[in-house]
């Protein structure tokens, strides 16, 4: 242990980095820290306008771990968030591997930027969009048609096995470019003179990709990965809530889509936040396990 | 570089100290700055009246127009902010009625409409514990939890010794208005009845038909089944309809939206709209496990398979149900008329008025057709007043000339010898291009001062002269203002208006009718059980309707609602029933 006048002279010296952090903690604190006040919501029947709460102990947890309606809406968040964590890394590593060997410099602009435009629609107008597309009228089933694959329009927003992929795939072509971004800048920062010497060695177009350009952006894709595992429990709220009707709903709902029934629409405020810790401490526990497998096998991690 | 890197660190602190501390004072009052167009005047509030301490523009307007002084034309103008619990679209800002009304009381009504659902939105405003910045706000029924968590304003005292007219107009219900805790919260704004009551449309529930399929057989269908089959027929001979394809029957399903797929069976079988239970003559009981509504999803399955119904319309918003209509291809459905209106907008713009529904009220075999109330006191259809808005004396003194009798028709009618006039015998009526101009309903929002009317205390039924309250159901102008088509149509069919295909007549019913207009308090177990009850729909309604194993899926959605212990519900609604039992008399 140091004696405690060093640490104090070493805030002194580094007091400039000290003040440009200063604003970032008070934001942490008053926008992070302070509102877990309100996590004392999910011990009571919380009701506003009310001075003195009633205390509920863990009864909105027992209603949340007993209701039929929570292990499917927990399949549902699961099975949608694997979907798009296996489709969304894959696909976005691909992409920014095949968008790296482009060689024409304007046609590699081109492509990144329509691919990363859908980015920016909010997610209201992309499930407008998304049911267009499917519509019996739709973009989808014209072309299946014209092709021949099907006669009759398929309608595919009426029928709940499709859900999940319709979720995923959206989420493709909404993120898919945007996500390549990071995957891009890790690959401009590989050294140029291990391709060179790798070429000279006689390596081919793929194996240099696979030996070279994965290898090299492997931390970066650990730490998304890692990240990621800790999002788990959040498949998305608009996307389902938007794009669900009655006959998919059973595969459509959601952790926040049912929060948004059984506590927001019903005022029952306790419930909410009792899901919301419960999502919380998932979180951690996933992030933290994650981080843990990555330093044992990867010896690599976050924290 | 050193005193650069410390002046850097301290700006950075500055800026996000100052983003955090704005975002933190947003308590100014809602009032705000005087719209353009009023003379603020030398401001004397609640001392108005005598000549002479400003607000002459404002009586000289008032008595140009034959309106009744506000006794606010001196008054500093100020904004009242309505939430208004439906997603509509305001009147232009340049409307003349509205504006002539602005000047005259200095009260200028800015509004919010509803986006996303009601319920989350609600939950927004309790959490807050304010309307959502809102001074005022509208709701049908939802208001409940505002009276009880002390947000909204008790009104009786401050009607009683502030607007006159208004402690008239509610006279007849005054008592029956209280809420448990014997306080008045809610303004009554469609409830209240004066005068004579009759309807020459109906804007409720019915089975509707395109016109144009009534034209082609040239008589109305008996029943469902028949209903059916016209629709059918038409589809077989009419594939597209102006290069759309037919739609023979729409279901809409979304959101609070669903009583389109809810309530058809339990009208089929005679009962009224009640809600969320049924009416065992005094107490509540199941409505939704019943056979009438295995009866009539049955008929829903029989026509999906027969191709009636396509199962693209269980999947559709409310808007894209809205753009259907709007093509003009569907040719039936089951909603009520105020919910689709909207949608009709585009296609009478085009003149194609035989794209438009008739209402059908058909019933199961032997049962007596019961579609129609008659209008009634529900205590629960109003405003509510935010607790701490800013004038709150100044905001009833405003509803109470909105309730004057010439302000509402100047509201509603427009302004004499411009959007009507008397005739001979002192009957009101309008200019035919006045008709024709009042057809868009845009055009009437944006050019008379209806939409205001309609979000405020108003009369319904006639005014003392005997006049109607409203041109629409004034039978002359009523009959003037059908287009020829309908004029055609109507005498092909033998009828006389809009409801000449409906057997119903408009019934009283009960006092503690209808059971939606109840609520309780948060958390309490009856919201639960609604909430099973609706998930219960959600989950098999739909698939009702395109399975191909009908009685298997039908027997599971009756062992999911029996599943559900009702009791909660039914007790807490047996006890608003002897409350309201109690209220009225009897």
């Amino acid at each position: 242990m140091r004696p405690r006048g060093s640490l104090l002279k070493q805030v002194i010296r580094q007091r400039e980095l000290f003040f440009m952090v200063i604003p970032v903690m008070i934001y942490v604190f008053i926008f992070s820290y302070l509102p877990l006040r309100g996590w004392l919501m999910a011990f009571q029947f919380f009701r506003p306008g009310r001075d003195v709460q009633e205390w509920a102990g863990l009864h909105h947890f027992r209603f949340l771990f007993t209701d039929p309606v929570f292990f499917r809406v927990m399949r549902n968040t699961l099975g949608m968030s694997i979907i798009n964590l296996v489709l969304g890394f894959s696909c976005a590593i691909f992409l920014a591997l095949m968008i790296n060997e482009i060689r024409r410099r304007l046609f590699k602009r081109v492509v990144q930027t329509i691919s990363y435009l859908p980015h920016f629609l909010s997610w209201v107008i992309a499930s407008a969009m998304v049911a267009d597309f499917l519509a019996s009228g739709g973009i989808l089933n014209r072309i299946l048609m014209a092709l021949g694959f099907i006669s009759e329009p398929n309608i595919f927003m009426a029928n709940a096995d499709y859900f999940w992929w319709i979720i995923g795939w959206s989420n493709i072509w909404k993120s898919v470019g945007w996500n390549t971004i990071i995957y891009l800048a890790a690959i401009s920062s590989i050294d140029p003179e291990l391709y060179e010497s790798a070429e000279l060695d006689g390596a081919g177009r793929f194996a240099r990709m696979w030996h070279i350009t994965l290898p090299g952006i492997k931390s970066t894709i650990l730490v998304l990965v890692i990240l990621q595992i800790g999002w788990i429990l959040n498949a998305g709220f608009e996307m389902q809530f938007l794009l669900s009707n009655d006959l998919t709903i059973s595969t459509a709902e959601t952790i926040d889509v049912f929060v948004i029934r059984y506590g927001i629409a019903q005022r029952n405020f306790s419930l909410g936040t009792a899901m919301g810790m419960f999502k919380t401490v998932v979180s951690i526990i996933l992030l933290t396990g994650a981080n843990l497998f990555a330093k044992r096998f990867a010896k690599e991690g976050l924290m | 570089m050193k005193r650069v890197r410390l002046l850097c660190a301290l700006l950075a602190l500055v800026l996000v100290l100052g983003t955090v501390l704005a975002a933190c004072s947003s308590d100014e009052p809602s009032a705000s700055p005087p719209p353009g167009g009023t003379t603020p005047g030398e401001t004397t509030p609640d001392n108005s009246g005598t000549p002479g301490d400003g607000g002459d523009e404002g009586r000289a307007l008032a008595d140009q127009y034959g309106l009744p002084y506000s006794g606010m034309e001196a008054a500093d103008p100020i904004t009242f902010k309505l939430f208004d619990r439906a997603a509509n679209t305001p009147p232009d800002a340049n409307n003349p009625i509205l504006n002539i009304i602005e000047q005259i009381t200095n009260v200028k009504i800015e509004y919010e409409f509803l986006v996303g659902t009601l319920e989350e939105k609600m939950g927004i405003m309790l959490a807050g514990g304010d309307l959502g910045g809102n001074d005022l706000a509208f709701f049908g029924g939802e208001a409940g939890p505002f009276l009880d968590s002390g947000i909204a304003l008790p009104l009786q005292d401050l009607i009683e010794a502030n607007a006159p007219n208004l402690r008239a107009h509610y006279s007849p219900w005054w008592d029956a208005m209280r809420h448990t805790d014997g306080n008045i919260y809610i303004a009554e704004i469609f409830g209240t009845p004066v005068g004579d009551q009759r309807e020459m449309e109906h804007w409720g529930t019915a089975f509707w038909l395109q016109k144009d399929v009534l034209d082609y057989f040239e008589r109305a269908p008996a029943d469902l089944d028949e209903y059916f089959d016209f629709i059918y027929e038409y589809m077989q001979a009419f594939p597209e309809i102006d290069g759309v394809p037919t739609s023979g029957f729409e279901i809409l399903t979304e959101g609070w939206r669903r009583f389109c797929i809810d309530n058809p069976g339990m009208f089929m079988a005679g009962h009224a709209n009640w809600g969320p239970a049924t009416d065992l003559g005094g107490f509540a009981g199941d409505r939704w496990a019943h056979d009438w509504n295995r009866d009539y999803y049955k008929k829903l399955n029989e026509q999906f398979q027969r191709g009636v119904i396509n199962a693209e319309t269980l999947t559709l918003t409310f808007d894209q149900y809205l753009a259907k209509l709007a093509s003009g291809a569907v040719l039936g459905m089951s909603d009520q008329l105020w919910n689709f209106n909207s949608g009709l907008d585009p296609v009478r713009a085009e003149g194609r008025y035989n794209r438009t529904y008739l209402p059908m009220d058909f019933t199961f075999a032997g049962i007596e057709p019961n579609y129609m109330d008659s209008r009634q006191f529900t205590g629960s259809n109003g405003l509510i007043i935010y607790k701490d808005t800013a004038d709150p004396v100044r905001l009833i003194k405003y509803l109470d000339y909105i309730i004057q009798e010439d302000v509402q028709r100047f509201l509603e009618w427009g302004i004499e010898g411009e959007h009507w006039y008397y005739n001979d015998s002192g009957r009101m009526e309008r200019p035919d291009e006045q008709r024709e101009l009042q057809r868009d309903t845009r055009w009437r929002t944006d050019n008379l001062g209806y939409f205001l009317r309609n979000l405020m205390p108003k009369m319904q039924g006639t005014y003392s002269d005997g006049n109607s309250t409203d041109p629409g159901n004034q039978p002359e102008e009523y009959f003037a203002a059908l287009t020829d088509y309908d004029r055609d149509l109507f005498a092909k069919l033998g009828i006389l208006t809009q409801t000449g295909l409906m057997k119903s007549i408009p019934k009283e019913r009960p006092v503690y009718y209808p059971f939606w207009s109840m609520s309780w308090e948060d958390g309490h177990p009856a919201s639960l059980v609604d909430q099973r009850l609706e998930d219960a729909r959600v989950n098999y309604l739909s698939r009702l309707v395109i399975t191909d194993d009908f009685d298997a899926l039908w027997a599971e959605y009756v062992d999911a609602v029996n599943a559900i212990d009702q009791t909660p519900l039914f007790d807490e609604i047996n006890s608003q029933i002897q409350q309201r039992i109690a209220a009225f008399g009897g």
